[in-house]
């Protein structure tokens, strides 16, 4: 299961369940508003439902992250999020064009000297994460 | 929002920052406070400026966000032709996105 943020003024839902029907990761949907629900019954009839009961967290969120030592380095939700997706097989992008010299700094940083404590920062508050990083 | 590592990276990387104490007398902070006419223990306010004082965008003086200031650095280095760095617009749009509102939705392929 897929669980999709976005922001309704940038893309629409149409869009959005467009792109996962051809990316073959919509053939059900849970909607979290009447209209999404409208949208997705006229698309997928009874595979479109309400959403209930919260989905479980996966075990490994930000799998790709949590392999490598991004895992360390601070960052937004939506940078998480895009930089997960430029260290699976195959990228599209690259890492670089979403992080800031800073954190791109860390990375070396922590390549330099692996044994020190680096905290893990997969799914903590930028500025929560960032305060706990080694002096 | 000054707690922002990425805001704070961004203020040190790509403008001069400069903080002006709106609670003091007669001293320079004072003197500053009375040039650009505002009022001490007054709320916050950002000014994005160039050297010669011109405005580089709008005053923030009653959104006091991550995403209203990110905003604000975003349209400053445009309007001085700067390039905007990729992340910087990147994390700009995310927290605007956040700030107006988001809505979710959870897909499965089988």
């Amino acid at each position: 299961m897929t669980e999709v943020w976005f922001d309704p003024k940038q893309t629409s839902f149409a869009e959005v369940l467009a792109h996962g029907k051809r990316q073959n990761c919509a053939r059900k949907i849970w909607t979290t508003t009447n209209a999404q629900f409208q949208t997705a019954k006229e698309q997928l009839g009874d595979d479109a439902m309400k959403l209930g009961d919260e989905p479980r967290p996966d075990k490994e969120p930000k799998y790709y992250l949590l392999q490598t030592p991004f895992k360390h380095v601070p960052m937004t939700a939506g940078q998480a999020a895009r930089v997960n997706a430029t260290l699976a097989p195959q990228p599209k992008t690259s890492f670089k064009r979403f992080l800031s010299p800073r954190q791109l700094r860390l990375i070396v940083m922590q390549r330099r000297d692996p044994k020190k404590n680096w905290p893990d920062a997969v799914n903590v508050p930028i500025a929560e994460a960032w305060a706990r990083l080694p002096k | 929002m000054l707690s922002h590592p990425l805001i704070v990276e961004a203020a040190e990387t790509h403008f001069v920052p400069v903080a002006i104490k709106n609670n003091t007398k007669d001293d320079a902070d004072a003197e500053v406070l009375a040039h650009f006419g505002e009022k001490t223990w007054n709320n916050p306010v950002v000014y994005f400026l160039d050297a010669a004082e011109k405005r580089l965008a709008p005053k923030l003086h009653d959104e006091w966000t991550a995403a209203a200031l990110l905003r604000g650095m975003v349209t400053a280095l445009e309007k001085r032709k700067r390039t905007v760095p990729e992340w910087l617009r990147f994390v700009a749009n995310e927290e605007q996105s956040r700030r107006r509102g988001l809505e979710r939705a959870v897909f499965s392929q089988g």
